[in-house]
């Protein structure tokens, strides 16, 4: 997607009555105008730069708004979490963690005691929640859970993403909530009158074991 | 803090300690990069969260030293590079350089209104604010990454760099773009406070800086 303008210069000629120096330069000059700002040019440039400038109010004024720019990038104050959201997060990251990790078996090293085993994870479990997902829901939600199955693209709201953090940190019990009663206002109907108990506790399972950290987006920790 | 009370007691398990630790040493730190390249709380905290789970996932062997932040920050913009973009704003798109040429005299004396402000003070205008964070919304999200980690988050070029996985030279050719993006959007907006000394720019221009 490259922009529609290849050649700007010639435009640069309506500025030609104050702004003395050829079109050209004025871009070559807009070329190193940050690195001019970050003070990383060798000091003959620098000095031939600055001469420039101060001939030359156009630039001046162009130069004083870029540095005004990144003086403000610099200061912009960002709000914080509060002590209660924050261990809110902390929450809902070691639940996640523990959804993810039941597979990787280190789901006691995270002590999420407070978790209740909604959710079995026998081999047989998957497959029977394997097969009821990719019948009734891969359709819509895609057969990695992404929430990018074939019909995903007709649907407004889109469907959700059922491996996404937000839904991980969701409770099982939130979770068959949502497959049995399906969500107002969107194309997922409830399943309650469709799928077994059974049924829904293995679709949650299998979509419990979809979520899976993959190694390629995390970069190993620094070493010492 | 909490942190001790939810730890479970049982088990002679260092991680839940040693993962509380990167938690509360960090939380602060993502999350303020997390708001600023997301814009909005929301998606900031997905982002949290999800940076968290994936740095659980490598935490075994982590041993903790100066550059665990710079693991956090890559592991965060790998997230957010996967994310979906919820709201509408730029595309993925390449800036070229030529699309920031001034094109007329108006154009050039484009002015942000902070002469003679410390940032602090220009801030409490808070149309200048809004304007910035939309600015920085609208930056594809490789410019927008790059200027958050440079000019934000005050990282270098060439820690950015390594956190993008792009070459010194490219980090510094998108900062440039970006910022100049972000320039244009500022002055652009017409939030430009008609400055005293716009009738002769030139000469108070050149009082006001020698």
């Amino acid at each position: 997607m490259k922009t529609r303008l290849t050649h700007a210069t010639p435009r640069a000629d309506k500025t030609a009555r104050p702004h003395a120096h050829p079109p050209g330069r004025c871009l070559r000059i807009l070329r190193q105008l940050s690195a001019y700002i970050d003070d990383e040019l060798p000091s003959r440039i620098c000095k031939e730069l600055r001469r420039h400038l101060g001939a030359c109010p156009n630039c001046e004024v162009f130069v004083a708004s870029l540095r005004n720019t990144v003086t403000l990038c610099r200061h912009r104050p960002t709000p914080y979490l509060s002590a209660s959201e924050r261990s809110a997060l902390r929450r809902n990251i070691l639940r996640a963690s523990k959804a993810g990790a039941r597979l990787a078996i280190t789901a006691l090293m995270l002590g999420a005691w407070w978790l209740s085993p909604a959710v079995g994870l026998s081999p047989g479990n998957l497959e029977q929640g394997r097969a009821t997902y990719e019948r009734h829901c891969a359709d819509c939600h895609g057969s990695e859970g992404r929430g990018d199955g074939k019909l995903a693209i007709s649907l407004s709201p889109r469907p959700g993403n059922l491996i996404s953090a937000h839904t991980s940190a969701k409770s099982d019990r939130d979770l068959l909530n949502i497959i049995a009663n399906g969500r107002p206002r969107t194309a997922m109907a409830g399943w309650k009158d469709r799928l077994s108990d059974d049924e829904q506790r293995a679709v949650l399972a299998y979509l419990r074991s979809l979520v899976k950290f993959t190694h390629s987006a995390t970069p190993s920790p620094p070493l010492q | 803090m909490h942190g001790s009370s939810s730890t479970p007691p049982s088990g002679p398990s260092p991680e839940p300690d040693g993962f509380d630790k990167l938690y509360r040493d960090h939380v602060d730190l993502l999350y303020r990069y997390a708001h600023r390249l997301c814009g909005d709380v929301e998606s900031a905290k997905d982002l949290v969260q999800e940076t968290f789970l994936n740095a659980y996932r490598g935490f075994r062997s982590f041993r903790g030293d100066a550059q665990v932040s710079t693991w956090l920050y890559t592991i965060a913009s790998r997230a957010c590079m996967r994310m979906r973009r919820k709201r509408k704003g730029e595309p993925d798109r390449e800036l070229s350089l030529d699309e920031f040429v001034p094109t007329s005299e108006g154009e050039f004396r484009l002015q942000i209104p902070m002469d003679g402000l410390t940032p602090e003070e220009a801030f409490q205008n808070k149309e200048l604010r809004e304007a910035l964070d939309q600015a920085i919304q609208k930056l594809p999200k490789k410019y927008r990454m790059t200027l958050v980690l440079r000019d934000m988050e005050g990282l270098s070029a060439k820690e950015v760099g390594a956190i993008m996985g792009a070459t010194e030279r490219a980090v510094k050719s998108r900062l440039h773009r970006a910022r100049l993006f972000v320039r244009r959007e500022l002055s652009a907006r017409g939030i430009t406070r008609p400055a005293a000394d716009s009738h002769t720019p030139s000469m108070s221009k050149r009082e006001s800086t020698r």
